[in-house]
């Protein structure tokens, strides 16, 4: 049997899937951390400049769409093998959603709302800290989620340039004919990316309740 | 000395668009002025430039005898009352938060807030319960006060309102206006009031500034505008709305001080009305 294989293969290299594992959240927790200031900062400069932000926005959907194995390929004859490449790939990924959640959740905010905050007397910083980024919390909180969830994944591609974590037992998998390895690094992945979105999806439905009320409205992202 | 002085304030958007074409005002200390006229007269954009809101092109405008430009603009709206149409309560944050939100700007101790809180929902006609709701949880009309009480934190001498009763129903804004009225009299306060309803103009203004296409065509009490029109405009504006208006209110006035004084009763008020 195939599972009974894998689990006796989790129970015999528990130490390397215990490291790899260690490995990938440190991998996924230095991205998501690089990936929400950088998004967050660039998501308010983008509310204003209207201008800027048409740009960024444009600029961050390319990188999107362009294949993950061709990124690494290109960022490995740039900044070469390890950590740092597959930092920078998986952070230009994860941008995408937390800045278009950011600027769109803080665009968002209703023109009244923000009316009367600046007719009162806000300052700018009193502004976004009091008002915007309050109300445009439940949506930026959804862009964090979705760009989570999609480090890990990405994490695990991570590990063919050399940076460690549970790709590496795909990547042996792969490389010695030996399937359960395969299966047994890309569950782990999956647990740990299903357990992470259950939890930050709870989270989000407490938060959409504290902002928005009993049941809450959805914000499309 | 005038609270509020406008000198030749002239704004256009765009090229094409004269918003505001010379327009020359003093407001008075303690003054209820209603600004009328249809949309797209000016009034709310002349309400604007008071607290900053929109910028003007030519001409000089003076708050409280200082140059408009001479004041730094946070100051200037935290000293000045603000209440728009559609309120613009902050939804995250309970009623005590969005009453308090100006205080809670220039740092006024949590104790300090809550006591101000306190006065001022007396002061709104809401009950001190209501301070831990969230504005959802409050109908439109009890919305609509704590937009006021908002606005009458900072203790503010000059209060802006921009049509803030035009969104609840009829007996509700009949209520609210005669709240209002009595708040003005208590604080005596400055209150510039943008309305497109004569009934509420002529009711709530102790002066009423009939604008039209970017001027004034008559700046004066409701006797004034409804009885010596200044030109044709003012006289078909006012028309017999106007009139039925300063009617009613003087009647009613001078009928119910007679019922009070139980020199009449409701029925012979209501025969002799027939």
């Amino acid at each position: 049997m195939l599972i009974s294989r894998i689990f006796v293969l989790y129970r015999e290299r528990s130490s390397f899937f215990v490291e790899l594992f260690i490995q990938h959240l440190h991998i996924t927790f230095l991205a998501v951390t690089l990936i929400t200031v950088i998004g967050l900062t660039v998501g308010i400069l983008m509310t204003r400049n209207r201008w800027l932000a048409g740009g960024i926005l444009r600029v961050t959907s390319f990188l999107f769409t362009i294949p993950s194995i061709a990124l690494f390929g290109v960022l490995v004859s740039l900044t070469g093998i390890g950590l740092k490449s597959a930092l920078i790939a998986i952070v230009l990924y994860g941008l995408l959603p937390m800045i278009r959640n950011t600027y769109t959740g803080l665009t968002e905010v209703d023109r009244e709302i923000v009316e009367a905050a600046v007719g009162m007397g806000s300052t700018p910083a009193q502004l976004l800290f009091r008002i915007q980024l309050p109300l445009a919390f439940p949506v930026i909180f959804s862009g964090f989620r979705t760009m989570v969830v999609m480090t890990i994944a990405l994490g695990g591609i991570a590990s063919f340039i050399g940076a460690g974590g549970m790709g590496r037992a795909i990547w042996r998998g792969i490389s010695t004919n030996f399937p359960e390895m395969t299966i047994a690094g890309s569950l782990l992945i999956a647990a740990l990316a299903i357990f992470t979105d259950y939890l930050l999806g709870m989270i989000e439905r407490l938060v959409r309740y504290r902002y928005l009320g009993e049941g809450g409205e959805k914000h499309e992202a | 000395m005038a609270v509020i002085e406008f000198q030749k304030v002239t704004k256009a958007y765009g090229d094409e668009v004269d918003v505001l074409r010379g327009l020359d005002l003093k407001v008075e200390k303690g003054e209820f002025l209603t600004l009328l006229g249809e949309s797209g007269c000016g009034k709310t954009t002349m309400l604007k430039i008071i607290n900053r809101m929109v910028s003007f092109d030519t001409g000089h405008v003076w708050i409280r005898g200082r140059k408009l430009s001479e004041w730094d603009i946070v100051t200037l709206r935290r000293e000045i009352g603000y209440v728009i149409q559609q309120i613009g309560l902050f939804p995250h944050m309970t009623v005590m938060n969005n009453v308090a939100y100006v205080l809670s700007l220039q740092g006024i101790p949590k104790v300090k807030q809550r006591q101000r809180a306190e006065e001022l929902m007396e002061l709104v006609g809401l009950p001190q319960e209501f301070l831990r709701r969230y504005p959802r949880e409050l109908s439109g009309g009890q919305r609509q006060r704590v937009g006021v009480a908002r606005a009458l934190a900072a203790s503010p001498e000059i209060i802006l309102m921009d049509e803030p009763f035009g969104a609840v129903d009829e007996q509700t804004r009949n209520l609210l206006q005669d709240e209002l009225l009595n708040i003005h009299q208590q604080l005596q306060c400055t209150i510039i009031f943008v309305t497109h309803d004569i009934q509420e103009a002529v009711k709530l203004g102790t002066r009423i500034v009939l604008m039209n296409q970017g001027r004034i065509e008559q700046a004066g009490t409701k006797e004034e505008l409804i009885l010596r029109p200044a030109n044709d405009f003012v006289r078909r504006f006012m028309g017999t709305k106007g009139f039925m208006a300063l009617l009613d209110e003087k009647k009613m006035k001078h009928l119910y001080q007679q019922i009070l004084e139980e020199k009449i009763s409701m029925e012979e008020v209501y025969l002799r009305l027939k």
